[in-house]
């Protein structure tokens, strides 16, 4: 493993720290050559060129000081490299810099050079807004900062983030609400003001919360998608304290099972193949797994795990409530030792929507044997997390989360519609090389843009209203559907 | 699906055969099943074969995947569908579904594991049990790329493989060693068995049968 994608993953921890002696930690990132790119809250004036000894100041900087110091310390983030270049007076207060570089190198093992030189900071100047909600609309606006590396010295010529909007959010302002989903989450402008609303709403929930599903319906800002699907989810406030009370050390036969399967899962993402990622990884997957004695360890817990803790790197208590809260609601049973009439139930129900909605395309599915059970299995057990990247998962659950437990079969149906003219034309072993498994197959074929969930959404409605319908029609369909369950049944 | 014998709606435990236009060989179709313990390696031993690719952290499979190969013998075409199962042992319950009517299967272990070689044992039995009773099994040793931390020895496994008349051979899916090889091997004995089995079935008289398995088994054991 390279060493910038342990240090990658390990200094994820140092964007937690939030302390007024401190400069906050923003985002860290790996770039080509093995460099990683540190970016900081860095203002004011060094200890170095401040003039003002006078025994009132120096009180107030041997205090700040201590403060900070014994914040990282408690933490356990030992400086290393304290200077007086390295601490900063803002407007009488101190904020100490750079403390990060020790602990993310791991204890300097993974850097060639002592701890203590570093390039010089590259400064741009900041109003004073939230700083990690700015950086990342900094980021939204064009912001690189590998460019301003390359740049360096033309620096301070007019940087993006003065083309951040500084006005407030304005109601009537939705021309592009109707743009595709990918690029409202590039405009700076429409991010702006999303993430204001969002915040409102998030500080307001519970009471907000329909509000909030609501404004979810049209999209999630990226920015804020964490704690969204936390709300979404329902999860309980004392998280952090069950979390803290699970075991997730003592060794357990499932120890091995996880051990192999973490290191494959989602690996392209430089987080989660980091070490720490891996580490992480573990501890929720056993924390699940010690805390729900009536389920087992299932492969595919791991896929289904990934993009919680992809969203909450630093919060791994969030990332358990969501996952358990997820697996509650959507996938009811799907861990009992013996699924598989749950599963069986499942990808029954899937075949009668198929049929009820496409009959065509349900018979010749039927005719060719192309059976739920031999596609759908990977599908369901992970609710898709197992044959999408992430970046496509996170939409796909976006709209989940707003949704009734059934919505994943429509979603399933979606896929197959979207794929249809293919599916119709051709025999079985075609439609089954379409939804195998091996990388690259069909994630790439399936868009979720908006007619996929306009088509989602349309399904839904239609099976909806002809549910009424169905209760009239009770006897017929039961004996349909008791047919198929006979037929399906045989198969075992 | 109620007739069917399992995934690909054929029937149980024949291969298929069709002429081949013009060239006068013949197409078969096979079907394999890949079985054994999680992260030996048997979608990237299937990856290797069909694509030519390695992928070091291979994700895992759930359920099972499907993928199709074709391969040249000497006068016949052989066309591997390949069943890839998921490894845990939780998903053994779906394993039937996928060996059933199978005409091959590739029971894969991890060298450096001596736990992934007891499982293929395991398996190795069940197929022998309830597998259709002409399939050809095949062992592999994978990761033999690995084999300076082997904890599976060499004649160990190969002894056994003698005693239950599987197919064997240490693989490595990394390098490429004895991947395509051991799918040639488990087709030629497939298309020598079902050329002996139709044959077989054409001669008359009990005396021409005899004959004929004579002249199989001779022509055959004069090859190797």
């Amino acid at each position: 493993m390279p060493s910038s994608i342990k240090i990658l993953g390990r200094s994820q921890f140092l964007k937690s720290l939030h302390h007024s002696n401190i400069c906050t930690y923003l985002d860290i990132m790996r770039w080509k050559h093995e460099r990683v790119a540190l970016v900081c809250e860095h203002f004011g004036v060094p200890l170095s060129n401040y003039k003002d000894w006078s025994p009132g100041s120096a009180l107030y900087i041997v205090k700040d000081i201590l403060s900070g110091l014994s914040y990282l310390h408690e933490r356990g983030i030992v400086h290393r490299a304290l200077s007086r270049d390295n601490i900063i007076v803002v407007n009488k207060h101190i904020k100490i810099f750079n403390y990060g570089l020790y602990y993310m190198s791991g204890s300097g093992a993974d850097v060639e050079f002592p701890i203590g030189c570093y390039n010089e900071p590259l400064c741009f100047s900041l109003d004073d807004k939230s700083l990690c909600e700015l950086y990342y609309l900094w980021l939204l606006a064009g912001g690189d900062v590998f460019t301003e590396f390359k740049k360096e010295g033309l620096i301070r010529t007019k940087p993006p983030i003065l083309g951040i909007p500084k006005c407030s959010y304005d109601k009537d302002h939705c021309e592009s609400s109707s743009l595709p989903l990918i690029i409202r989450e590039r405009d700076t402008e429409y991010q702006f003001r999303r993430i204001t609303l969002f915040n409102t709403l998030l500080k307001g929930f519970p009471h907000t919360s329909r509000r909030l599903r609501g404004e979810s319906k049209q999209d999630i800002p990226p920015f804020l998608r964490a704690e969204t699907w936390a709300c979404l989810l329902g999860i309980n406030c004392d998280y952090q304290e069950s979390y803290l009370l699970v075991d997730k050390e003592t060794s357990i036969p499932t120890d091995r099972q996880i051990e192999v399967d973490i290191p494959r899962c989602h690996q392209y993402s430089e987080l989660l193949s980091s070490s720490v990622g891996h580490l992480k990884f573990k501890r929720i997957l056993k924390a699940w797994v010690v805390s729900h004695p009536e389920y087992v360890y299932w492969q595919g817990l791991d896929s289904l795990c990934a993009p919680f803790l992809y969203l909450n790197f630093n919060n791994e208590a969030r990332a358990y409530a969501c996952l358990s809260k997820f697996i509650e609601k959507y996938l009811y049973n799907f861990f009992l030792k013996d699924n598989s009439s749950v599963i069986r139930e499942y990808l029954t129900k899937f075949k009668q929507l198929i049929v009820f909605h496409d009959p065509e395309l349900g018979n010749h599915l039927d005719n060719i044997g192309f059976a739920p059970e031999l596609f759908a299995i990977p599908w369901y057990l992970t609710m898709f997390s197992h044959v999408f990247p992430i970046n496509k998962i996170l939409h796909l659950w976006d709209s989940l989360f707003l949704e009734k437990p059934s919505y994943p079969l429509f979603v399933g149906l979606a896929i197959l519609q979207q794929l249809r003219p293919t599916l119709l034309s051709s025999g079985f072993n075609e439609c089954i090389l379409l939804f195998s498994d091996l990388p690259g197959k069909y994630s790439s074929k399936i868009y979720f843009n908006n007619s996929f969930f306009f088509s989602l959404y349309t399904n839904c409605t239609v099976y909806r209203s002809a549910e009424l319908l169905r209760q009239r029609e009770n006897i017929l369909f039961q004996i349909l559907a008791g047919f198929m369950w006979f037929q399906i049944g045989a198969n075992y | 699906m109620a007739n069917r014998g399992g995934p690909g709606g054929r029937p149980n435990g024949t291969a298929q055969q069709q002429q081949g236009g013009g060239g006068g060989g013949r197409i078969c179709q096979f079907k394999l099943v890949l079985l054994g313990e999680s992260a030996v390696g048997k979608s990237s031993l299937v990856l290797r074969f069909v694509k030519g690719q390695f992928h070091e952290y291979q994700e895992s499979t759930i359920g099972a995947a499907f993928l199709t190969q074709t391969l040249c013998l000497e006068d016949t075409t052989v066309k591997f569908e390949i069943w890839d199962t998921a490894g845990q042992e939780r998903y053994h319950s779906l394993a039937p579904m996928y060996y059933r009517g199978a005409q091959a299967a590739i029971v894969v272990y991890d060298v450096t594991n001596q736990d992934t070689f007891g499982r293929a044992k395991t398996w190795v039995k069940e197929l022998q049990r309830h597998a259709s009773p002409n399939i050809v099994i095949a062992l592999a040793g994978n990761k033999a790329d690995l084999s300076n931390k082997r904890n599976v020895e060499l004649d160990e496994a190969k002894a056994y493989a003698e005693e239950n008349g599987l197919l064997f051979m240490e693989t490595s899916a990394k390098t490429a060693v004895n991947v395509n090889e051991i799918f040639q091997e488990i087709g030629e004995s497939i298309v020598g068995l079902f050329v002996l089995v139709v044959g077989i079935q054409i001669c008359r008289s009990e005396q021409s049968r005899l004959n004929y398995v004579s002249k199989i088994v001779y022509s055959l054991w004069y090859r190797k």
